[in-house]
């Protein structure tokens, strides 16, 4: 019997060894030739792919090693455990990797405003009504079309905060909706099998949604909320802003190519969904490039440019998203605070970036 | 068979009486020690930060939030209390329903050849599906209320009633099953008042694991559509990058479920005390 207790502790002291991941093999070692990057399967990962597929990773003398996430916590679980320097997601896992674990905003990857938007079956009630606030004329809806209605939604994302700014926008109080917790691929799943009023998506659910004869009703742009992708590096990482901004340099390398050159681009993103497990038909893949601007170094060092003593563009895009998740009781205040007054979101890396190209 | 002949069990008297209660006061103060020594070894870790405080909260932030959640809805738009409610009810309606129809299908299936050739073949390839692998068939079958949560618990509690009652009630004593037809009891008879009777421990211990994996499910099933429960409290933490939130959520499944188990145990020395410790 005593044996068996021993043995059970030697067990149980293996797993916990084991759990802290002081083991692990499977992340490369960073080093000043190799950096860790942490993407998602969707559109803002393209820009390294593209650097990847044309070699220019080599020729800048940093490999990167490109690690895939399928969603923004699971990434920041893995920035918590150093697994990765540099990474592209939403503002929402962005915001908290900066909040909790000290990361920087280094850049914008695209604009995901018109992508996170709301759906609705062709025969909704809600489509008979446009306009009711002539400040957002392109929502569909009203409060009498929109009371008692169910929303499938992913809670405390950017497609919360486009809804929130939905019902705002129209004068509908989030408590004459009912809310359900969804993540995006049940709720597509239930949407279809008849339940629910309205579903909440972003790209590229969106692009399926369409594919299926639903109706847009309103997206973040629409209820004039600004929803950036962002680029974040690590705290660890920051401490090394050369490596950060030669990689940074990279992703805006093919950022740029996306921007010169859709029509070659879409067929990269083709091959990125596909390698990814996903397929896109191509109106989808045209609609990723024209629905989700997106900014060169110069604009986006505008962007994160103070004036007269005020926030950047960027800060107040992220003060207005992290005023909503004060509000709905996700963060606390001095969270906002710290977010916007530590010097999380930083243009540092793209003037080391802009610099280089100046120089060539 | 004389009284000092009897060597399979001796009749118990004060001496092995005061012997048995003084070995279960030792084993509580082991059970007690053991949960101190799991709390101070968690509390070590993270402050002599073997495990950084970003990947697991330490005992005291976890208790300061507890209290916390007591009252506040942040940050998951609940109060535990809530939340506990919600998973109570989800948990218990997957649980009963699941032992309800577990328990005596288990005990006809092991009793009555004809239903376990029935029963058997479809039991045996739906048991291995994961109750999660059944997310969006339940949607479409149930919609995203109570129902179709339900269902993914009633799958995950179904299988060890059923098992068990099967395996308890086929251990049957033959000897007990020959002595009752010899006194012409029917099959009936004899199902009911030999082998469920005889069942009954195994029966008791296939709720016990259909309890756990009830509880252990919750959080699958609340996957489906929520705005509230436990396990809906469990992945805000994770969206949010609240360890202390995840674990205070763990902890109260846990809890939760051990008390239920006690329950059971003490329901079970009541119905069934002749159960050999």
């Amino acid at each position: 019997m005593r044996f068996r207790r021993v043995v059970s502790l030697l067990v149980c002291l293996v797993f916990v060894v084991a759990g802290c991941g002081c083991g692990s093999k499977e992340t490369p070692k960073a080093d000043g030739a190799t950096i860790n990057v942490a993407h998602q399967p969707y559109y803002h990962g393209l820009p390294s792919y593209i650097a990847v597929k044309k070699g220019w990773d080599k020729e800048a003398g940093l490999k990167m090693n490109i690690q895939m996430y399928v969603s923004g916590p699971p990434q920041n679980e893995a920035l918590a455990s150093d697994k990765w320097e540099v990474g592209v997601y939403g503002s929402v896992p962005a915001m908290l990797a900066a909040l909790r674990y000290g990361a920087s905003i280094i850049a914008v990857s695209n604009d995901e405003s018109e992508t996170n938007d709301l759906w609705v079956r062709p025969d909704s009630a809600i489509l008979k009504v446009k306009g009711k606030n002539p400040k957002y004329p392109d929502i569909y809806g009203s409060a009498e079309t929109l009371k008692g209605k169910t929303i499938m939604l992913t809670t405390a994302s950017t497609g919360h905060y486009a809804a929130i700014a939905t019902l705002r926008a129209i004068g509908v109080d989030e408590k004459d909706v009912k809310i359900v917790h969804m993540e995006q691929a049940q709720a597509m799943a239930a949407f279809e099998a008849g339940q629910g009023d309205i579903v909440q998506l972003w790209a590229p659910f969106g692009y399926i949604a369409e594919g299926k004869g639903w109706k847009k009703i309103s997206s973040g742009q629409k209820a004039g909320v600004m929803i950036p992708g962002l680029v974040v590096a690590s705290k660890k990482a920051m401490e090394n802003p050369e490596k950060v901004a030669k990689w940074l340099g990279l992703y805006m390398q093919g950022l740029q190519e996306m921007k010169a050159n859709p029509a070659e681009s879409v067929k990269f993103l083709a091959d990125y969904y596909k390698e990814n497990g996903q397929t896109l038909d191509e109106k989808a893949l045209k609609q990723e490039f024209a629905l989700r601007p997106l900014f060169t170094v110069k604009e986006q060092i505008a962007l994160f440019e103070r004036k007269d003593g005020g926030f950047s563009k960027i800060e107040q895009d992220m003060k207005a998203l992290a005023d909503f998740f004060v509000q709905q009781g996700r963060i606390k205040p001095e969270e906002k605070e710290k977010l916007l007054r530590s010097g999380l979101i930083t243009d540092r890396i793209l003037r080391l970036v802009d610099a280089k190209q100046q120089k060539k | 068979m004389a009284k000092d002949e009897c060597i399979v069990e001796c009749p118990t008297g004060s001496a092995e009486q005061r012997f048995a209660e003084g070995s279960a006061g030792s084993l509580i103060w082991l059970s007690a020690l053991s949960l101190v020594t799991f709390f101070l070894f968690w509390a070590a870790i993270v402050h002599f930060g073997l495990i950084s405080e970003t990947l697991l909260a330490s005992p005291e932030d976890v208790l300061k939030t507890f209290c916390s959640k007591l009252n506040d809805r942040a940050p998951d738009g609940a109060t535990l209390g809530q939340h506990f409610e919600s998973s109570l009810l989800l948990a218990l309606t997957g649980y009963f329903s699941a032992v309800i129809i577990g328990v005596p299908l288990g005990l006809l299936m092991g009793w009555y050849r004809k239903i376990d050739e029935l029963v058997r073949p479809v039991f045996e390839l739906v048991r291995p599906i994961p109750p999660i692998a059944w997310i969006p068939l339940a949607i479409l079958w149930f919609g995203i209320g109570l129902t179709a949560k339900a269902y993914i618990i009633w799958l995950s509690a179904f299988v060890p009633s059923v098992i068990n009652s099967y395996f308890g009630i086929k251990l049957t004593e033959p000897v007990l099953i020959n002595v009752v037809r010899t006194f012409g009891a029917g099959k009936w008879e004899s199902f009911l008042k030999v082998g469920v009777p005889a069942a009954l421990p195994m029966v008791f211990t296939g709720l016990r694991l259909s309890l756990s994996s009830a509880w252990m499910t919750l959080v699958a099933a609340e996957l489906l559509a929520a705005t509230e429960g436990l396990g809906y409290m469990i992945q805000m933490g994770r969206t949010l990058a609240r360890p202390d939130v995840i674990i205070v959520g763990m902890l109260t499944i846990g809890f939760t479920g051990a008390l239920m188990a006690f329950v059971l145990e003490k329901l079970e020395s009541k119905l069934a005390p002749w159960r050999k410790q």
